[in-house]
């Protein structure tokens, strides 16, 4: 039933005409999915650029009016038990396997009806930066705390932003901080601050690493699992970071971080390699790193310099990335207008690709790329993407088969009219060029 | 910085020849053998694992998360193995495991990304190469299939074209597989499409192997623990046992990282280990495969020396590893690094380079060495 799908259209570009494809080619990249509405307000803009500008100022604001059926009244505040016995063991284990579901479906569907999609994908991406895990951090609150937290600086400034997160109790937790005490600092935190949140590997010494430890200890948690201070196990040394000496705070260090190049070098890398390309262009990144700068690290500019720059708009960048699972079925379900997905369901099916939303699978976070895609997860994802058109609903999507091709698709390929929709729509889903952004 | 260095690097190292060559000639020989590897996720605490139980400095630097010393399994007068580990203790006495002290490399790395890219792809520390180690070895093994990935990434199997296949359930998998369509290869400069095309044909191409090889087999006599780490090794060894003759296998046990209370958690991972290496063993002894089998260990780093505060261990370097298998000549391996003599950061100093290592895992080349 497939055969007559031409690959050869593969190698063809541009053949919706420019302004469709530069459309399709933006709203792949920067929100899930494209959607019938999204493509016509983008080609309704008045130039490409405006339309980007208005995004970006649209997405820094957190979007309020969006209605999810989540309270955060429903997680018991963050705390300790006293010697709990089996049964209440028992009881605050599943309670918990409940708020943490109930937490994921709530993000879940905020990316499925947000009209600010691009919003959430920056929060995706501070998530996977910034990396914490319910199964560590174990309080459903300070889960939900980090998230909004990324809401707040999505596109805000990363200098404010690096502060905050050495506050941010689950950050603490999660990376040991809270037993950071002067007599026997715990480098977990500063290693991973240096390796994976700023400057990257090779570009500091071991002997840093430890500076940076001591500087962070004494930032720790109150019984009610607040950001406390502890003064008592903070060591008020002299401390040598990267060549500077003083009595050094851990903000003192994140300064001096900030002041390196390489801090900028890094962070606008790996933002490349989410929404430009997974190869990054050099000369490129000094650019953009060089205006992150100047602009004290605020990310708006920087985010609208690199997307609508002549990389990202480039006509080989088109469909050359792969969909992340997130970016698969939450793209998927608000491209066919699909509201009522069983959100579990979905979140299983993450899980399952490599993706379990707020668990990532180490402190660097999904890898990604070529990787999200193996023998066992393609199958998987043809899966889920067979379910996606067995129901009724699916049917109801008003369009014509050629704008579906033209949402659908990141590449034009020729896909066989059929009276079937269903059968037109498979066509469509379990093509190859679907993984694909 | 390429291959061919490291081919240089192995192939004039003095002190032995190197798995390059005799996995080569292993396998040359024995059109039959499989190595197992188990990648242990986040840097196992060698000194919890192989205990210097007679050294008080081990007691001094670890007062909250020393393993006591009528809990160790006792080797000899100085050293013995996690309570968690008695399926090995076993193996040990039978002389089906070789225990490797001091496995590190020169200038180590302390970051589990940067240092477990070091160990896939057996580069030195200031080295960066692409492809995992295991690529090296030359298999004339007529497999369409030559390596399965069961945990987490494909680390040393990495940079094969073909041939490398990802599996987390053998029946869901021949199920989905069936649904594919026959594509049409071509290749295209889009990296990434390609990518997906190809997994598409390697995914009809084994499954249709797998299929016909796992028609006729009967259910494992042993069975294995519910864990994930176990359910690995079952598909493992349902593989071997249908005898579709794929050489290389990977899996992963993770969450090593033990930076705080590490003591229930790190007995936990230990026993999961010892459990499920055990009931593989029983198996492949009743199809008698496991002559053929190695099985090695090995992750990213160890820990250090000294606990933190939190009751745990921070990232260090040199680690004890294993090779077992029923071709394995057991016993001790090398010299336990002193835990008087720390380097600079108050880590072990490594005596044995991993890339050494791997050249034991042939009983052939031990006997040389001894």
């Amino acid at each position: 039933m497939f055969k007559q799908i031409t690959l050869f259209s593969f190698l063809a570009m541009s053949l919706f005409g420019s302004d469709v494809e530069q459309c399709t080619h933006l709203l792949h990249r920067t929100s899930f999915g494209v959607s019938n509405l999204s493509l016509s307000s983008c080609l309704e803009s008045k130039t490409y650029a405006s339309f980007v500008q208005k995004m970006i100022d649209d997405s820094h604001e957190v979007d309020s009016n969006l209605s999810t059926t989540f309270t955060t009244s429903i997680m018991r505040p963050p705390h300790k038990m006293q010697k709990p016995t089996v049964q209440e063991r028992k009881i605050f284990r599943k309670e918990l396997q409940q708020q943490n579901l109930a937490l994921k479906i709530w993000w879940f569907e905020r990316m499925l009806k947000t009209e600010k999609p691009f919003q959430e994908k920056m929060v995706l991406f501070w998530h996977n930066h910034f990396t914490s895990s319910q199964q560590k951090v174990k309080q459903p609150k300070l889960m939900y705390d980090q998230n909004q937290l990324f809401r707040k600086y999505a596109l805000g400034n990363f200098r404010e932003f690096l502060h905050a997160m050495l506050r941010d109790p689950a950050m603490l937790i999660y990376l040991d901080n809270r037993g950071n005490k002067q007599a026997h600092p715990n480098e977990n935190l500063a290693r991973e601050l240096l390796e994976l949140f700023t400057m990257g590997e090779g570009h500091y010494f071991e002997k840093d690493v430890k500076e940076l430890a001591r500087g962070l200890t004494g930032y720790g948690l109150n019984k009610n699992f607040e950001f406390r201070f502890q003064k008592k196990q903070h060591d008020f040394g002299q401390k040598s970071f990267l060549g500077v000496k003083g009595k050094l705070s851990a903000d003192d260090i994140v300064e001096i971080i900030l002041s390196k190049e390489e801090t900028s070098l890094f962070i606008v890398t790996k933002l490349y390699k989410e929404f430009v390309s997974y190869t990054p262009n050099a000369q490129e990144i000094q650019k953009l790193a060089k205006l992150f700068r100047e602009s004290d690290y605020e990310l708006k500019p920087l985010m609208l310099a690199m997307i609508t720059s002549d990389d990202f708009t480039d006509k080989t960048k088109v469909a050359s990335m792969i969909k992340s699972p997130v970016e698969l079925i939450v793209g998927s379900l608000r491209s066919l207008e699909h509201k009522n997905f069983d959100a579990a369901l979905g979140l299983k099916y993450m899980n399952t690709l490599g993706q379990n939303l707020l668990n990532p699978p180490n402190v660097k976070g999904w890898s990604g790329g070529k990787r999200w895609i193996d023998a066992n997860t393609l199958l998987i994802r043809k899966e889920f993407l067979y379910k996606l058109t067995r129901g009724d609903e699916i049917m109801q999507i008003p369009l014509e088969q050629n704008r579906l091709t033209q949402i659908l698709l990141p590449l034009k390929v020729y896909i066989t009219p059929t009276e079937d929709k269903k059968k037109y729509l498979d066509l469509i889903l379990q093509h190859p060029t679907y993984q694909l952004k | 910085m390429n291959r061919r260095t490291l081919l240089k690097y192995l192939a004039f190292s003095t002190l032995t020849l190197p798995l390059i060559l005799n996995a080569n000639e292993n396998i040359q020989k024995n059109k039959n053998a499989k190595l197992i590897l188990i990648e242990l996720k986040g840097g196992n605490d060698g000194l919890n694992t192989l205990i210097p139980y007679a050294d008080p400095l081990y007691y001094k630097h670890r007062p909250n998360i020393a393993i006591q010393e009528k809990d160790v399994l006792k080797l000899n007068a100085n050293l013995g193995l996690h309570p968690s580990l008695k399926e090995l203790k076993e193996l040990f006495d039978l002389g089906e495991i070789a225990i490797f002290q001091g496995v590190g490399y020169e200038n180590p790395n302390r970051s589990h990304f940067r240092s477990i890219e070091i160990w896939d792809t057996a580069s030195k520390s200031n080295e960066y190469l692409d492809d995992g180690w295991v690529k090296s070895i030359k298999i004339q093994n007529t497999s369409n299939i030559k390596g399965v990935v069961l945990g987490a990434e494909y680390g040393p199997l990495s940079g094969f074209e073909n041939g490398i296949i990802k599996i987390e359930n053998i029946n869901s998998f021949l199920n989905k597989s069936k649904k594919l369509p026959n594509n049409l290869y071509l290749s295209s400069n889009n990296d990434a499409l390609e990518h997906i095309l190809r997994t598409e044909i390697e995914i009809k191409n084994s499954a249709l192997k797998l299929e016909e090889k796992l028609k006729n087999t009967k259910p494992l006599k042993h069975s294995f623990e519910k864990n994930n780490f176990a359910q690995q090794m079952h598909i493992a060894t349902q593989l071997i046992n249908a005898k579709t003759n794929i050489p290389f296998y990977k899996t992963s046990l993770a969450s090593f990282d033990t930076h705080q209370n590490q003591l229930n958690p790190h007995a936990n991972l230990l026993k999961q280990l010892s459990q499920a290496i055990y009931t593989l063993r029983q198996n492949l002894i009743e199809s008698g495969e496991w002559e053929n089998t190695t099985i090695m260990t090995y992750s990213e780093f160890g820990r250090r020396v000294e606990e933190n505060a939190s009751k745990g261990t921070d990232h260090g370097t040199a680690s004890v590893h294993f090779v077992i298998g029923g071709n394995v000549q057991g016993g001790l391996k090398g010299v336990y690094p002193p835990l008087s003599q720390l380097d600079s950061n108050r880590d072990l100093i490594y005596t044995t380079d991993f890339k050494e290592m791997y050249s034991f895992s042939d009983r052939h080349e031990t006997a040389k060495l001894m």
